[in-house]
């Protein structure tokens, strides 16, 4: 007995402000309403405006938009002094989103993440995003409309959300090479994939699976989609899933849940893993398993292999991007190169390789300068008959000077070993 | 180089300097008294307490400096703690709280914070009544009043 009445004592003893760090490191809404029902000086404590404002910031709650929701309420209870602004602000935002909070809080980061990238590195983008589709309570309730589409499972809930923050990308005319998915140019052809917006989303079937499209380049009819249905078989493996795809060849790369794919997706962008000129995103990545890089004579070569369109049923096709940057004129010792040829060595899945080669890249002789440092082109890449092509390797040849007037010996820029990132096939 | 403290009750800790200056406190104190002989005077600190604090700074002596996180308000991760440090404050919950209002009357972050995690741990998962079970607190809201919190937190439950 006497053993229990110091201990209570040593719980009053503790100041207010430990007990606050103590219910911030809890962490949890749930766990911190628990406290505020032991006793009233725990009530008052764990109602605290700094807990519930921390609580407000970890969750990526719209404060301003959520405080504007219970403003009605907010100016009954001023005087109230047990009122806990952040507390009521938190509950009602929970209320709210209620099944979809740790969604909002993934996708509501990625999307600011996005939108702060995309001020800096690519205006037209953000002048594509349309504003998102309002929220369950209102009138016309769009989101749920969606629901209707999707059957509401957890790993759908942060693509519904996402549709919540901003609907797809405006289809203009002045905003189709601005695709978010990113682009490319090969030989001609341009592709870029866009973010549809809700009422553009389409639900294809390929085979058993059916996908929800949400992206799509109009030109060369390349998509991203969710897997929405699939066999039994697949369920644990695919569905829910983001992939690429393009529909004629039943082929796929599967990119993982929706969530994670956009997070990682917006991540990639913000760590600079794509490439951006004039504006537009390339949709290689610059490094990742499927990209290698090698730095000789002050010129850095990066390469970037995609599975993406593929005309033909019987082949895989790939497209590469090989791009050229020189980073330090003294190093190359000449104020240019020109490209002269290329020599490549695929390798194929029977242990067999080949080699091509010939004069110049995709029928340019780029000049590398100190003024046009940068150049980059793709091309594309595919199977033989009877074998699957699996990796490649390559080396140009440059000349200083030009190839008219040459400064120096020639000299030979290795581009290093690449796997493809070989498709999955729908049977 | 080192410095003398004093406990509460009088008795004397010679210590490192290192050890010393995890304390914000003691580190304030000696920059504005410059080197000092004299013992400097914890009086909210008993004996028993300093002695297992100076055991947690020197074991953190040569620790890098803690980082400054960028929002120093968020809530942090409370599964994060080094079995050094979890044997280490593995003590009666009086000894606990004790240490809890020394680390914070010193300032010494990287305790206060591990005495926090460890409370917040204790509390995580039980129900109200098994914390009050706990910590021997007894319940003394009215029977309007336990409605009330009831209903202000009923959203909670639903995930």
């Amino acid at each position: 007995m006497l053993r229990s009445s110091t201990s209570t004592l040593t719980v009053d003893k503790l100041p207010a402000e430990i007990w606050i760090m103590v219910f911030k490191h809890l962490c949890s809404p749930q766990a911190i309403c628990e406290c505020s029902k032991v006793c009233r000086r725990w009530h008052v404590l764990a109602s605290d405006d700094s807990i519930w404002g921390a609580l407000l910031r970890y969750a990526c709650v719209d404060n301003a938009t959520e405080t504007y929701k219970i403003k009605e309420r907010l100016a009954d209870s001023t005087d109230s002094s047990q009122f806990c602004k952040n507390k009521a602000v938190y509950a009602s935002w929970h209320r709210r989103y209620c099944g979809f909070t740790d969604s909002y809080t993934r996708m509501r980061k990625a999307a600011l993440k996005l939108e702060g990238w995309a001020s800096e590195n690519c205006p037209p983008l953000i002048q594509s995003l349309a504003p998102g589709l309002g929220w369950m309570e209102e009138e016309t309730m769009p989101v749920r409309e969606l629901l209707g589409v999707i059957s509401d499972s957890p790993a759908m809930r942060d693509f519904i959300i996402l549709y919540h923050m901003h609907d797809g990308q405006r289809r203009r005319q002045q905003f189709l090479p601005y695709g978010l998915f990113g682009s490319y140019e090969c030989y001609g052809e341009f592709c870029s994939l866009s973010w549809l917006s809700s009422r553009m989303l389409q639900v294809i079937s390929m085979g058993n699976i059916r996908l929800l499209v949400f992206a799509w380049c109009h030109t060369s009819s390349n998509y991203l989609g969710v897997v929405i249905d699939c066999p039994e078989a697949h369920r644990n493996h695919i569905l829910h899933h983001v992939v690429q795809l393009q529909a004629r060849s039943y082929r796929f790369v599967d990119k993982g849940l929706f969530g994670e794919f956009f997070a990682g997706y917006v991540d990639e962008l913000t760590s600079g893993c794509h490439d951006v000129h004039e504006n537009i995103i390339s949709m290689f990545p610059n490094r990742g398993p499927h990209s290698s890089t090698s730095i000789s004579r002050g010129i850095r070569t990066t390469v970037s292999a995609m599975f993406c369109t593929d005309e033909t049923p019987q082949f895989r096709v790939y497209r590469y991007e090989v791009s050229f940057e020189l980073l330090d004129p003294e190093l190359l010792g000449y104020s240019s190169v020109q490209l002269k040829s290329r020599r490549w060595l695929m390798r194929y899945s029977n242990d067999e390789y080949a080699h091509s080669g010939g004069a110049g890249v995709v029928g340019e002789f780029p000049i590398i300068s100190v003024e046009e440092p940068y150049f980059r082109y793709c091309s594309r890449l595919q199977d033989e008959e009877n074998s699957m092509i699996i990796a490649f390797e390559g080396e140009i040849t440059m000349v200083p000077g030009t190839l008219d007037q040459p400064q120096g010996p020639e000299f030979t820029l290795r581009i290093p070993y690449v796997e493809l990132p070989i498709p999955l096939e729908i049977i | 180089m080192s410095v003398k403290l004093s406990s509460s009750d009088g008795r004397e800790f010679e210590v490192n300097m290192k050890v010393a200056t995890q304390s914000a406190l003691i580190k304030n104190l000696l920059y504005d008294l410059g080197e000092t002989d004299e013992a400097i005077p914890l009086p909210n600190v008993n004996g028993n307490v300093l002695e297992k604090i100076i055991e947690y700074c020197t074991h953190h002596m040569d620790d890098p400096p803690a980082l400054n996180e960028e929002y120093d308000d968020l809530p942090k991760r409370s599964d994060d703690i080094e079995p050094w440090d979890e044997k280490f404050i593995d003590v009666d919950q009086e000894l606990l709280f004790e240490i809890l209002l020394a680390s914070n009357y010193m300032d010494i972050k990287p305790l206060l914070d591990l005495g926090c995690k460890t409370v917040a741990n204790m509390i995580r998962n039980k129900s109200a009544e098994e914390i009050r079970k706990m910590f021997n607190i007894e319940e003394d809201f009215t029977e309007e009043e336990k409605e009330q919190i009831r209903r202000e937190n009923e959203w909670a439950e639903d995930r």
